[in-house]
């Protein structure tokens, strides 16, 4: 089986550092790219990676949303959002425009190369108390054309 | 903490706070409802209505934290009833239980306001995992929906809206409640005979509904009436526990 692409995405160094280095040693995954600015994720997304691991502040930097710049250089790629301390809502907004899944920095350790997988796998990777907020967002977005109250 | 969690509607966040769920196993089927009822009264009030009037009796008197809806429920309209159950009891989590579940009907079914969405015959453990979970105020769902979700948001997000039955579903709000009980037999593998005696009419009646569900639903036969009952509403066994050979749904044409 062909290992799964990775494009590392992040700002900040020591973050990049981490990620590549939790996923170097593993025989299925492969790191192909690296980015550090909005630019260099659209030029990373080209190399069409598995997989894209993107720092969700950097998602927001520049004036132009970057998942959808990247969903139209590589549709088949899975964004994993890398969190720090982000508000429900900011992620919430980030996983309406297409991201699978999201990771906190701090538990990078314990569950990037699962997370990797299991998004490449086709699945997502979103803590289970958030997928009710997701669901509230999806019967508020829905609601109104039928006029049915959203659950309390 | 005191507070109270009976009589009355309880608010969400008391509910939360670790009283005991009541909980309402409604299905038609004796099995079901005995399955659920044994694995779950161990730790938590259970009540059980074996229909909709029933439901509705059950959901003013006891005002359950948790209700299993199985959506083979007579009358129910699949998962487009969900809202008028949960109008009756706006505080209650609503969990589906199918036959045969897939990602798009859980999603629908979320839409609709449920808190849930499963196979009718999950294991007793997970019967309780069920309760425990949406209790808390999760969604109990398999994982592999979830992808299906954030794509909803995403598309919702973009302006396409879905209707909760489903918008390129078959318009099963045209069955009346007689063709919706039909529609559920065949789905179940039924017969126009077995049907006949199930709901106690003539043949020659089952035939005239069939020949108004087939076109109301724009569907050619049962095999095709059955797999878009499998999909959307549930099917029902016919109460004559006759041995159903699979050429009956394949035998094409209502004459």
């Amino acid at each position: 089986m062909p290992p799964i692409t990775v494009v590392v995405a992040d700002h900040e160094k020591a973050s990049r550092s981490t990620c590549v280095s939790l996923l170097q040693p593993l025989k299925d995954v492969a790191v192909v790219g690296k980015a550090a600015s909005a630019p260099e994720v659209v030029l990373a997304a080209r190399l069409k990676p598995s997989i894209l691991l993107l720092d969700l502040a950097l998602s927001r930097a520049d004036r132009a949303p970057l998942l959808p710049a990247i969903r139209r250089e590589s549709p088949r790629t899975k964004v994993i959002l890398l969190t720090r301390r982000a508000s429900e809502q900011r992620i919430l907004d980030a996983l309406a425009q297409g991201a699978p899944g999201y990771l906190e920095k701090t538990a990078l350790r314990a569950f990037l190369p699962k997370a990797v997988r299991v998004v490449a796998a086709g699945e997502a990777w979103v803590p289970r108390r958030m997928i009710a907020k997701i669901v509230d967002r999806l019967v508020s977005l829905n609601a109104p054309a039928k006029g049915v109250p959203a659950p309390g | 903490m005191e507070h109270a969690c009976r009589g009355g509607a309880p608010s969400r966040q008391e509910a939360d706070r670790g009283c005991t769920p009541q909980v309402l196993i409604a299905s038609p089927t004796p099995a079901v409802r005995r399955r659920w009822s044994r694995a779950l009264r161990g730790q938590f009030p259970v009540h059980e209505a074996d229909r909709l009037a029933v439901v509705e009796r059950r959901l003013d008197e006891l005002h359950p934290d948790v209700v299993f809806l199985d959506l083979a429920l007579p009358g129910l309209g699949g998962v487009g009833g969900v809202p008028a159950v949960q109008r009756l009891s706006p505080m209650a989590r609503i969990v589906l239980l199918t036959g045969s579940p897939g990602e798009k009907q859980a999603v629908l079914a979320l839409l609709a306001g449920a808190r849930g969405y499963c196979d009718r015959s999950i294991g007793p453990v997970l019967m309780r995992k069920a309760v425990e979970v949406v209790q808390r105020g999760e969604i109990w769902i398999e994982r592999r929906v979830v992808p299906h979700l954030l794509q909803q948001v995403r598309a919702l997000g973009q302006g396409r809206r879905l209707e909760p039955t489903g918008s390129d579903g078959p318009p099963l709000h045209l069955l009346g409640s007689r063709e919706l009980e039909i529609a559920r037999l065949v789905g179940g593998g039924a017969n126009n005979k077995e049907i006949a005696g199930s709901l106690d009419i003539s043949e020659a009646t089952v035939k005239a509904h069939l020949t108004s569900i087939f076109r109301k639903l724009n569907v050619s036969d049962r095999l095709r009436l059955a797999l878009c009952v499998a999909e959307h509403i549930g099917a029902t066994r016919p109460m004559i526990a006759a041995a159903t050979p699979i050429s009956s749904l394949t035998r094409a044409r209502v004459q």
